[in-house]
């Protein structure tokens, strides 16, 4: 799908978001409808389902049209809305119990590195399935650590956590990821 | 080699899902319409609320200021015929025809308690009234005078030098006043020089009044999360309510013009706030220490760790209800301005406010299978030791005698800076008390 908001232009954006300002609901709605789908795959990435993932959206929507008089047009409007995504994602997060223990994986023999034709044939509701199946931590530090290009130091503050369980739960996050990717494989041969 | 694959995962998962967008379902804009439409209805209803309040006061304000007004045009009778008098004279006199020269122009000095009030009539015969404390009496005017008993004796002069006063009114009860220098005005007319009529001066102790008073307040808190993106403010916004607020003090008052008073004074507020049940996760004190931290609308507090084992970042525990108590005090500086009626006055003020906080304290159980509960009273953090606020203010005194009167004194207070600093939230209590004071002259 193409991602529609980069083809808006400023000062278009600029007036939505001024009438999003007003309460402007046909303003709220475009905004929806231009940063929606993008930011349903992030939500898609940080939940464990598509349910979980429409009901962090919904919070993320309500909560940017509330707080949007304070976006001051530094940066993208995206890239702010992003934060305001992955903070409900977090939230959502932090309002349950989870440890950020480390848990056993057997060594996989790796099939990846000579497959690429499979690689590139898997599809991204695949993909987002596999990063669905990560328990929470590991998800997390994953989404954060690969999409969001954040430092494992910026993680484990994020997340108060210590920066080694940080990159310990990115390494067992890509050995579980591998592990499934391997298996899918075997399974298509 | 284990790196490169490492990235080999990254890289696939990113340029696979990076580009790519997933169109949610249509009930979730539903969703999200309807949750605005009912914040909009809410928004709406406050300021309906708002509105209704505002009209109110305005209707109270406006039904406060036709007192004085009607006071004033009913006024006390025996002034009220004193005038008549007076411009029966006045009247008399220009039929004569002695006042259709400028050089007999009418002028009226009117002592009220402590301001002089001054009614002339110009070359047109149209009154002019002014407040003033200074009068020029050119060369030539005339005068006559229905001057107080007391100060009978000083008429002959102001008659003598062709010079008469056509009216002094003053109220029975104000006659006594020796604020109005007979002696002062005589020679000044019959030098024809300026008259200067001194206001009324009470001394500094007459001036001055105290209020001791006690209020109880109704709390509330205007939030702002300063960054939408940092967490949590709207969760501890839910889980806060205020159970208990009040204050006490002394105000100090300072008759500084007839009508206005200044305030000033101390006073002492607290106030206890419930937050519910709720984990508290460990996170990094220092390099050295890690401990539960509890968040409130105002700021957080440490838990000390009963456990022999040392928690990690990210634990919880359980803490049950907490209490939360903030201890202020507070030096206002009020402007009032007065509105009387016989034994009622209304002082209605607005002014500002300086809090000092001077305590802060947070109380919780925690549960834990490992260790029994325990109640630690921890001294609460991100607050700041000073702030500034607004105070709008109505004082409806009944004075019982000279010295004692009773004051009803509704209030409002809202800061102006947030309360604390380094917090999920900015925080800007604003409160609403009725307060009971006693005010005593000195």
């Amino acid at each position: 799908m193409v991602i529609k908001s980069q083809h808006i232009p400023d000062i278009e954006l600029q007036k939505l978001i001024k009438g999003c300002v007003a309460r402007d609901r046909s303003c709220q709605k475009q905004v929806y409808d231009l940063f929606g789908p993008g930011m349903m795959i992030l939500c898609l990435r940080f939940s464990r389902n598509r349910e979980e993932a429409e009901e962090v959206l919904q919070d993320g929507f309500l909560q940017m049209y509330k707080y949007i008089s304070q976006y001051k047009y530094k940066g993208t409007f995206e890239g702010w809305l992003r934060k305001i995504m992955i903070n409900c994602a977090l939230q959502r997060y932090r309002s349950k119990v989870h440890h950020f223990n480390s848990i056993s994986l057997s060594e996989e023999h790796d099939l990846l590195t000579t497959h690429g034709d499979f690689i590139e044939r898997i599809s991204e509701k695949e993909l987002i399935r596999l990063i669905q199946t990560l328990p929470t931590g590991y998800r997390l530090v994953f989404n954060l650590y690969v999409f969001e290009g954040l430092k494992h130091s910026e993680i484990a503050s994020f997340l108060n956590i210590k920066e080694g369980t940080s990159k310990s739960n990115l390494s067992d996050a890509r050995a579980i990821l591998k592990k499934s990717l391997t298996r899918d494989l075997r399974m298509a041969k | 080699m284990s790196e490169h694959l490492h990235n080999d995962i990254d890289k696939l998962f990113l340029d696979s899902l990076q580009p790519h967008q997933d169109e949610p379902a249509e009930h979730v804009w539903e969703k999200i319409a309807a949750q605005l439409d009912e914040e909009d209805a809410l928004k709406h209803k406050v300021w309906m609320r708002i509105m209704f309040r505002t009209a109110a006061c305005i209707f109270a304000l406006a039904i406060a200021l036709e007192i004085p007004s009607k006071l004033h045009r009913n006024g006390n009778p025996e002034s009220e015929v004193t005038l008549k008098n007076v411009q029966e004279s006045v009247l008399s006199r220009e039929k004569a025809g002695n006042s259709s020269s400028p050089q007999n122009r009418v002028a009226i000095l009117t002592d009220y308690k402590n301001k002089s009030t001054i009614s002339r009539n110009n070359s047109n015969g149209q009154a002019i009234n002014r407040n003033a404390e200074t009068i020029s009496l050119g060369a030539g005017n005339s005068f006559n005078t229905l001057v107080p008993p007391v100060i009978q004796s000083k008429q002959e002069n102001l008659f003598s030098g062709g010079l008469h006063f056509i009216g002094l009114q003053s109220p029975v009860s104000q006659v006594a006043s020796p604020q109005i220098d007979m002696d002062q005005i005589g020679s000044a007319l019959e030098n024809q020089a300026q008259v200067i009529i001194k206001r009324g001066l009470y001394s500094l102790r007459h001036r001055l009044s105290v209020t001791p008073y006690f209020s109880q307040e109704f709390v509330g808190y205007n939030l702002s999360d300063d960054d939408a993106t940092i967490a949590d403010g709207s969760e501890i916004e839910k889980k806060e309510r205020t159970v208990f607020s009040a204050s006490g003090g002394i105000l100090l008052n300072y008759r500084w013009k007839r009508r206005w008073v200044i305030q000033s004074g101390l006073s002492y507020s607290w106030s206890s706030s419930i937050i519910d049940s709720s984990k508290s996760y460990a996170v990094k004190v220092d390099n050295s220490n890690v401990q539960f931290r509890i968040n409130t609308i105002s700021g957080y507090g440490y838990l000390p760790s009963h456990s022999s084992i040392a928690p990690n970042v990210g634990d919880s525990v359980l803490t049950d209800k907490a209490y939360s108590k903030l201890h202020y005090l507070t030096i206002p500086l009020i402007t009032n301005y007065e509105f009387k009626r016989k034994r009622f006055s209304l002082l209605v003020g607005a002014g500002v406010t300086i809090n000092f906080l001077t305590g802060a304290t947070l109380e919780t159980k925690i549960y834990s299978s490992s260790f029994s509960q325990n109640e630690p009273v921890v001294a609460m953090n991100g607050l700041k030791k000073i702030n500034y606020g607004i105070l709008l203010k109505a004082e409806l005194n009944y004075r019982i005698n000279s010295k004692f009167g009773i004051d009803l004194i509704p209030c409002f207070k809202n800061t102006l800076s947030p309360i604390n600093i380094h917090s999920a939230l900015s925080t800007y209590p604003y409160n609403f008390g009725i307060g009971l004071g006693i005010r005593y002259q000195l």
